[in-house]
Parts: structure tokens; C-alpha cells; sequence
């Protein structure tokens, strides 16, 4: 036991003097993500940006509630501060698609709105130039979704009045119903300021300076396993031998070399948040909803990420366990972190993605740091996220011992 | 104490070891055994599994049969952990140290648990004897490789082990740190020892009582008579294969 705990000293202080490096390569990964999310962020919020996307509508002069719909649509929160609308001739459309001074176009037939009433469905045309399927797509499931929305609720509303014809006996007024309904949406349209989209935060959703001061550091704590290379790479096979004669087997080689590890961030960590707390407390700036406003806030936060500390020291240990190669380590966990942060909505919100990588992000070690940290941020306790990054560490121990001893066996 | 001097410190009775699931037989038939005192060397050409034999030897793979004694006790059977094991001590041809570290650390970490005194085996021990004092602060990167060897030997004997398995120790030295890694181990032979040497050196050799040459996975006595060349003849021999298609072929 005395060996074994010599050992662990030795192990964290032949880390610790790789510190400096550490800390430098992190400070730098700090500012290269501070400049990340601030640009998102500033793109997210930014009413005046004049670069969104422009989304043409092409519709017929007389056809009803065309520019009432586009302001609606336009306000909702899936298409707000994504896009902007302009209603424009087929013609002048078509010139400015080609040239690219609009992105793509929605083209209304005519009568789409009685279509919609009378079951005839017509289908609006969406157009758009060859290379711009990328952003298309996305923005047409953007638009689409809000679109939709926007017109179920109003077709549900134009038949329900059909039911109620039919329930009660009464004949069936098609024609005049249309009109009326018309008549009435008209006159709510014609309101200026009548419909004020109100949005309600969902549960479990997060502001845009929480997730993305979440991303960040949860991205942070990944991403600086790359100044670690040097001094995660696997020992020589003759040490981990004599370590394996004196009776400290494999198991316990990770285990020593983990915390040693662990030790070394946390320290890191502490530094940084030591820093940021002073910039916070003394600058008195503003944070928002999260807990980092006082000192008791930000001692809490502290506390909290130790389980998230657990599992980006692990899977960085993991990572270069499985990979002897300094440089290939390097490189494979930044793409695998870079993969898993894209996936784990760090950069936008994860209901952009499509469903089967929904599915996939919920299982990845950064995702679930992600849900932890956002939570803790606002002061709150993520059970189920804490438990499954406890087992995602204890998985990461796990595959380097697997790792480890596969290598040994091949050496053998 | 007599009666243990009077059991051979290793004895090894039919050692097999093959590889790729048997389809390369490094270690056919391995039997000898070294008495108290007794310094054995085992010669072979490169890759004939002298490394393999003393890894076996030093506990760290296992065999595919045979039997493993030290001091008359069964070595196989039991586990790392157990009392027999420290008195084996390894020193492997590539370097068994932490490489960020200096000296006295790597050495602390192997004096830990060990019944020897690591400052009075710097003032006036083995580490003396090996001039590890000269660079106790010297990270071990910033070693030259006779160093390196010094330090190891110095770390493997810390548990006092009666026996020492060592990989070409003089590998790549110059004289002087030969000559000191050589005064060390007659001195260590002296106080009773047992030394099994996998060498090259004509140095080692000479300072051997007995040689084995590892051959086609046997274990053959070997006389050496001071004759350098003749020695190369038979270690050629037993690198004598089919010769390979050249590849412009």
C-alpha cells in the first residue's frame, strides 16, 4: 500500500510539472471558445444583423392574409431573428435567386388559403438555387415547422366550425362560413400589434448565455486534454512491468494515473475559476440567471462540476490509452470532442438536429455534461444526468483498462 | 539459512512459451537451475527469446508449461503478492524508469516499501557503489544511457532481492559505467547472489561461472574459451535460416 500510494504522489507530480503548459494551452483554448460562442451568440440575438438568410414570398395580389401570415410566421420563435421575409414578384424573385440576393423562395398559389378550407390543398412551391441545399434545408424545416403550425391551428379552427354545423343539425354553410371566417381573421389581422406571439419557456429550456457558458466550459474541460499529450501518453511497457512485479496490476496502474489526472485538472480548474470569479465578483458583470452572481453561487458551481471533471479526465485518459501515438491522440480527441459538440447542441439548439442524432447525442459523455452543467448553472440538481455521467466515468475506466491490457497481451 | 543455500536459488524444469496460438514455439524445453553465489549467462542471437525466458523467469508472462522454483519454492502458482516474489530482481533491457522524473524520485518510489535504508544506501550502499549520488537530481530524459542502467540496477535491488535477472546491462556503455555495473555485481555475487545475465558483452561473459546458448528453444551449456570469433560461428548457426526472396525478386 505504501508503494502503491508513493506511486499516485509521483504520478501527480510528474503531472503537475507539465501544469504550466497546461494551463497556458487552456487559457488559449479559453479565448478561442470565448470567441466562438460570443459570435454566436451575438448572431442568435442581434435584431439589426442585415446578413440573415432572406426568404422570398411569391403570392397573388388578392390573395388573402399572404402578409399577415408572413408577420406572424415571421415572429414565431423558429423563424425570429433567422430570417427575413420579403414578399416579391415571380419575376423580380426568380432574377434575385439566381443572382443569390435571396436565399429561397416560398411560392403561394392562388386560392391556397380556400384551398386549405375546402380540403383541395394546393401545395406551396419552394424554390431555390443548386448551391444553397445546405442552408435551404434547414431553412425551409425552420420555416416549415412555423408555417405549419401556423396553419393547422388555423385550419383545425375554420373546421371545427363544420363540426359544429354537423353535431347540431344545422345545414352546412360552406360558402358563407368561409367568408365569415375570412371576414373574421381579416379584421384580427387588420389589428395592428393584435397578435403578440407569447413565448413560453418550455421545461428544461435554457437561455442562450446559459447553454452557451455551459458549452463553453463543458468544451473546455474536453478540449484541454489536448495540452495533456505529453504526459498521458502510455508509459513504457518496461515501467507498467516492474509496477506489474511489485503487485500493482493494470487496474490499479489506470486507477493511480486517473486520479493523479484528476488531481491535475481539478487544480486547473480551480485556477480558472479562481480567475473568473474575481473578473465576475470584481467587474460586477452580469450573470444573468445563473448562479455564478455570488460567492456562494460560484463555490456551488465549483462543487457541482466535480462530476464532470470525473468524466472529461477519464475519457481524455481513455483517449490516449487507446492511443499510443502522441499526435494521433491529439487529433482524435479533438475530432471526437468537435463530433460530440456538434451533436450535443453546444454550438445551436439541439432541436435543430434531426431526430436520429437527437437520439445518438443523448448517450454522448459531452451531452450529458452539457445537461448537467446547464442545470447547475441555474442552481439546479440534474439526477439523472449526475448518475449517468458517473457511469459514463466508470465506463471510460473501464475501456482504458480494456485497452491497456489488450495492448499488453499483443505485446506479449 | 544453511539449508536454503543448499536449495538452488532457480531452477526452471521444461519452461515452453509460444506465440501467435502456438504457431511460433519460442521456448521449447527450458530447463537449468543457478545455485547461491552463482552468476549464469544465457547467449542467443537476437530474437531467439532470451527476453522472453527472463520475463518468464522474473514473473512477468507466464509460460505455457513447465516449472518455475526459487529456493526450492513453486513460483507459478502463486501470485505477485506473495512473501517469494520480492526476492527476484528484474532489470529489463529497455529503461523501467519515470522519465519526467529525477533520480531520488524514481528511487523513492522502489525504496518505499523496502527494507533497506535508501539514505544510508546512498551514503554507503549499492547506490554508492553504482555512483547514482553523482545525478540524484538529474531527470531521468536528461540521462545518458549508463546512467539510465545504473539507476535501474539501483531500483531493482531495492528490495534486497537474492536474485538478479538482468538484460544486456552493458548494452550500449561506455567502459566506465561497465566497469562499475561489473564491480557491482561481483560484489553482489559475493554476498551470496544469484546473477542470470542475458548478454552479448565479452565482458559479462567473462564474468559468468556457467553459459547457456539459446538455441531452437533449448537451453545448451556452453564452454567459452576466450575465443570471441568462435562464439559468433555458433550464434550464427543458430540464426541459420532459409534465406528470403529478395524483394526486387
Amino acid at each position: 500500500m505504501k508503494f502503491y500510494i508513493r506511486y499516485i504522489r509521483l504520478e501527480a507530480k510528474r503531472m503537475l510539472l507539465s501544469l504550466p503548459s497546461i494551463f497556458g494551452g487552456s487559457f488559449f483554448l479559453l479565448l478561442l471558445l470565448s470567441g466562438l460562442f460570443g459570435i454566436f451568440y451575438v448572431c442568435q440575438t442581434d435584431d439589426t444583423a442585415d446578413s440573415l438568410p432572406v426568404i422570398g414570398v411569391v403570392a397573388p395580389e388578392e390573395e388573402p392574409l399572404v402578409d399577415w401570415m408572413i408577420s406572424t410566421v415571421s415572429q414565431m420563435e423558429n423563424a425570429k431573428n433567422a430570417f427575413r421575409f420579403e414578399r416579391v414578384t415571380r419575376e423580380d424573385g426568380q432574377r434575385r435567386l439566381q443572382n443569390g440576393d435571396i436565399n429561397v423562395i416560398f411560392e403561394i398559389p392562388e386560392g391556397y388559403i380556400r384551398s386549405i378550407v375546402n380540403g383541395s390543398n394546393k401545395h406551396v412551391t419552394i424554390r431555390f438555387a443548386k448551391g444553397q441545399t445546405t442552408i435551404v434545408s434547414f431553412l425551409i424545416r425552420e420555416v416549415s415547422k412555423a408555417a405549419s403550425s401556423f396553419i393547422l391551428n388555423t385550419e383545425a379552427a375554420l373546421y371545427s366550425l363544420q363540426d359544429y354545423y354537423a353535431s347540431h343539425g344545422l345545414p352546412n354553410m360552406q360558402k358563407e362560413e368561409l367568408k365569415l371566417n375570412i371576414q373574421f381573421i381579416r379584421e384580427i389581422a387588420g389589428l395592428e400589434q393584435a397578435i403578440e406571439p407569447d413565448i413560453a419557456e418550455a421545461e428544461n429550456a435554457y437561455s442562450l448565455p446559459v447553454t452557451y457558458t455551459a458549452s463553453g466550459i463543458v468544451l473546455l474541460l474536453f478540449l484541454w486534454g489536448l495540452t495533456c499529450a505529453k504526459m498521458l501518453t502510455s508509459q513504457s511497457s518496461a515501467f507498467q512491468n516492474q509496477l506489474f512485479l511489485e503487485g500493482i496490476r493494470t487496474g490499479k496502474q489506470i486507477l493511480a494515473r486517473g486520479a493523479a489526472f484528476f488531481a491535475v485538472c481539478l487544480i486547473n480548474f480551480l485556477l480558472f475559476l479562481s480567475i473568473g470569479a474575481a473578473v465576475l465578483l470584481i467587474g460586477k458583470l452580469p450573470a444573468g440567471d445563473m448562479i455564478l452572481a455570488s460567492p456562494a453561487g460560484i463555490l456551488r458551481f465549483a462543487v457541482g462540476m466535480l462530476p464532470v471533471l470525473f468524466l472529461s479526465s477519464s475519457f481524455i485518459l481513455m483517449i490516449y490509452e487507446a492511443v499510443s501515438d502522441t499526435l494521433g491522440g491529439i487529433l482524435f480527441l479533438f475530432f471526437s470532442v468537435l463530433i460530440m459538440g456538434l451533436c450535443s447542441g453546444c454550438f445551436y439548439p439541439i432541436d435543430y438536429l434531426p431526430e436520429a442524432i437527437r437520439n445518438i447525442a443523448g448517450g454522448l459523455p459531452v451531452r450529458r455534461g452539457l445537461c448537467y452543467t446547464m442545470a447547475l448553472l441555474c442552481g439546479e440538481t440534474d439526477t439523472s444526468s449526475l448518475l449517468y455521467l458517473l457511469f459514463d466515468t466508470f465506463l471510460c475506466y473501464f475501456l482504458c483498462i480494456l485497452c491497456r491490457s489488450v495492448k499488453r497481451r499483443i505485446a506479449e | 539459512m544453511t539449508e536454503q543455500h543448499s536449495l538452488p536459488s532457480i531452477r526452471a524444469e521444461h519452461i515452453k512459451k509460444s506465440f501467435l496460438r502456438g504457431r511460433k514455439q519460442v521456448l521449447k524445453d527450458i530447463c537449468f537451475e543457478a545455485a547461491p553465489g552463482e552468476c549464469i549467462g544465457i547467449l542467443g542471437a537476437n530474437g531467439c527469446g532470451k527476453s522472453t525466458l527472463l520475463s518468464i523467469l522474473a514473473g512477468i508472462q507466464k509460460p505455457d508449461g513447465g516449472s518455475l522454483f526459487c529456493q526450492g519454492r513453486e513460483l507459478l502458482q502463486k501470485k505477485r503478492t506473495d512473501s517469494i516474489f520480492p526476492t527476484i530482481g528484474y532489470v529489463p533491457q529497455e529503461c523501467p524508469l519515470m522519465d519526467e522524473l529525477n533520480a531520488l524520485d524514481n528511487l523513492k518510489l522502489w525504496y518505499s516499501d523496502s527494507p533497506l535504508s535508501l539514505r544510508d544506501e546512498l551514503s554507503s550502499g549499492i547506490l554508492a557503489m553504482l555512483g547514482i549520488p553523482d545525478f540524484l537530481k538529474t531527470s531521468v530524459r536528461q540521462m545518458s544511457g549508463g546512467m539510465k542502467k545504473r539507476l535501474s540496477i539501483g531500483c531493482a535491488v531495492a528490495k534486497a532481492p537474492s536474485v538478479l535477472i538482468l538484460g544486456e546491462p552493458g548494452a550500449a556503455l561506455d567502459l566506465i559505467c561497465k566497469e562499475r555495473i561489473e564491480v557491482y555485481l561481483k560484489n553482489y555475487r559475493q554476498q551470496g547472489n544469484t546473477i542470470l545475465i542475458a548478454t552479448h558483452e565479452e565482458r559479462e561473459i567473462r564474468l559468468c561461472d556457467r553459459l547457456f546458448l539459446l538455441k531452437g528453444g533449448i537451453l545448451e551449456p556452453y564452454q567459452y574459451d576466450g575465443n570471441i570469433h568462435q562464439l559468433a560461428g555458433k550464434l550464427q548457426e543458430t540464426t541459420a535460416r532459409r534465406p528470403e526472396k529478395s524483394p526486387l525478386q
